[in-house]
């Protein structure tokens, strides 16, 4: 008992596993729509534009958060915009923006001296996070979670019938915007767990995991949000005890279980 | 029930026009967006209420634009159309519109009775939950279309003649004036299509109206009403349907 105790007497550890829990159980609701509607490829997008956002903050001395939720909600509404007009195909488009925005936000690093504070950004620190940074992601899980509440009906009907959800008066598009405003907001709060580069991880690998176990869409969020959950707490109990660095720990424990549920998958049939 | 309702459309529930046709189109033409060329030109059509309607013509005869266009899923580019003599959009829960069946993502996760469901959206608007009416009207429209067994399979387990039924479970459950059907006799068995075909009849005795997109030449004088034929976006002829078969012969 005490290997599990140990690490709780540190205050930074417990804020740490309560980050952990929420920005797991946030995303992993959020990503079953990003898989069922197979927006992975824009969750990793929007966490990467948000990397300028984060920098011209930091240059500032704004809040890194405000930063990459401006960054983060205005690439959402430009994908939005983008698709709309069929210009350039949306996949093409986001390739080109994401990569932009990226790159943007490395020349705006390398400007300043020190690179050391912007690995956080790139990997992640959860065991920086401070009670206010907790205080700031409850509440946009709570927004979050209560949203998706809210309009889960509309949300699931566009998700696999557009056409119907049109028919009867409900904009798909403005949906759609909604949704990536959530998920720009849901990116912004996972880049502080594991950062930047491994954030649709923490979006994808539970939801695409729970997908595999199940064919109810309540159950398959409950089944996400638990994966995403669990790989948290055990992500950060093994980078205590091993030393090593841990948004890649959370990361590779969800990336285990959904190695798990494809077994039992391909066993099963 | 006395709580306050946010309709999806502002004027979803807007009294039709007493005496007014089902459809009124005049001069209609609509273009798929990301194309040039309209895909129906100043197309006028009249349909009474009541009125079993078949839509018949070769791939991109425009069947598919034209259904599209009075279920307010493509905007009209010139003309006007009338639905119960309100604009579209004026009547959104009075208009079931059945998508082909490539148009649905049959992979979602979610059960033939939640899809059923679907059909009640209209009626409650944003956040409210469908109730226990709504969810007897569902089960009662999945045992009329012969799916009580079925009511609790993810869709995507289901035969394609299934699959169809449940759509058109679905636009009853809406309680709709009108059904605008898209192909729903495409590759589905012969019982699903005897289905339909009685469905629709029934509809006709309530005084519905329906319209349908079909392929299917063979049954239009038992099934039908009228049968309106559209050629590259025009309408070719426009005839009853016991007339039909003469017409087809002399083609």
């Amino acid at each position: 008992m005490t290997w599990l105790l140990e690490p709780l007497s540190f205050g930074f550890i417990r804020t740490a596993l309560a980050a952990a829990a929420i920005v797991g159980l946030t995303c992993a609701m959020l990503g079953v729509y990003v898989v069922l509607r197979r927006m992975a490829f824009i969750g990793d997008a929007l966490a990467h534009t948000a990397l300028p956002g984060v920098v011209v903050a930091y240059l500032n001395g704004w809040n890194l958060f405000g930063g990459a939720v401006v960054a983060g909600i205005l690439t959402a509404l430009g994908i939005g915009w983008f698709s709309r007009r069929q210009a350039v195909r949306e996949d093409t488009a986001i390739g080109v923006l994401f990569t932009g925005m990226f790159a943007l936000g490395v020349l705006l690093i390398s400007t300043v001296r020190s690179f050391r504070d912007f690995s956080h950004i790139l990997f992640g620190n959860i065991l920086g996070v401070t009670p206010a940074d907790l205080m700031l992601l409850s509440v946009m899980a709570a927004g979050i979670l209560t949203t998706l509440v809210l309009f889960h009906k509309e949300l699931e009907l566009t998700s696999f019938d557009p056409s119907h959800a049109e028919a009867i008066g409900i904009r798909a598009d403005r949906l759609r915007s909604l949704l990536l405003v959530l998920l720009a907001l849901a990116v912004v709060s996972s880049i502080q767990v594991v950062g930047v580069v491994l954030t649709s991880a923490l979006l994808v690998t539970p939801a695409a995991a729970a997908s595999l176990l199940t064919r109810r869409l309540p159950v398959m969020m409950a089944v996400a949000a638990a994966i995403a959950v669990g790989s948290g707490v055990a992500g950060l109990f093994l980078s205590y005890y091993l030393q090593v660095s841990s948004g890649a720990a959370i990361v590779l424990c969800c990336t285990a279980c959904f190695g798990i549920a494809w077994v039992w998958h391909t066993l099963r049939r | 029930m006395a709580f306050v309702q946010f309709f999806y459309s502002k004027r979803c529930y807007a009294a039709a026009t007493p005496g007014a046709p089902a459809v009124s189109v005049r001069g209609l033409s609509a273009t798929h967006p990301g194309s040039n060329a309209p895909a129906i030109h100043s197309i006028s059509l009249q349909i009474e209420a009541g009125t079993r309607v078949a839509l018949v013509g070769p791939n991109g005869a425009g069947k598919s634009t034209l259904l599209k266009v009075i279920a307010g899923l493509l905007p009209a580019q010139g003309g006007d159309v009338r639905v119960y003599g309100l604009s579209i959009g004026g009547c959104h829960h009075r208009t079931a519109y059945l998508p082909q069946r490539g148009e649905i993502d049959w992979r979602f996760p979610i059960t033939l009775r939640r899809l059923v469901l679907t059909g009640r959206y209209a009626h409650l608007g944003w956040l409210r939950r469908p109730g226990r009416r709504d969810y007897a009207i569902a089960d009662a429209m999945i045992q009329r279309l012969g799916l009580a067994e079925l009511a609790g399979r993810q869709i995507g387990e289901l035969s394609g003649g299934q699959q169809q039924r449940a759509l058109l479970a679905r636009a009853l459950a809406q309680e709709a004036e009108m059904l605008l059907l898209d192909e729903p006799f495409n590759a589905v068995d012969a019982d699903t299509r005897d289905v339909i075909v009685a469905v629709l009849a029934n509809l006709k005795q309530q005084g519905k109206t329906a319209i349908v997109s079909t392929h299917d030449l063979d049954r239009l004088p038992q099934d039908f009403d009228r049968v309106v034929s559209l050629r590259d976006g025009r309408v070719a002829a426009d005839t009853p349907a016991l007339a039909y078969g003469g017409i087809v012969f002399a083609a």
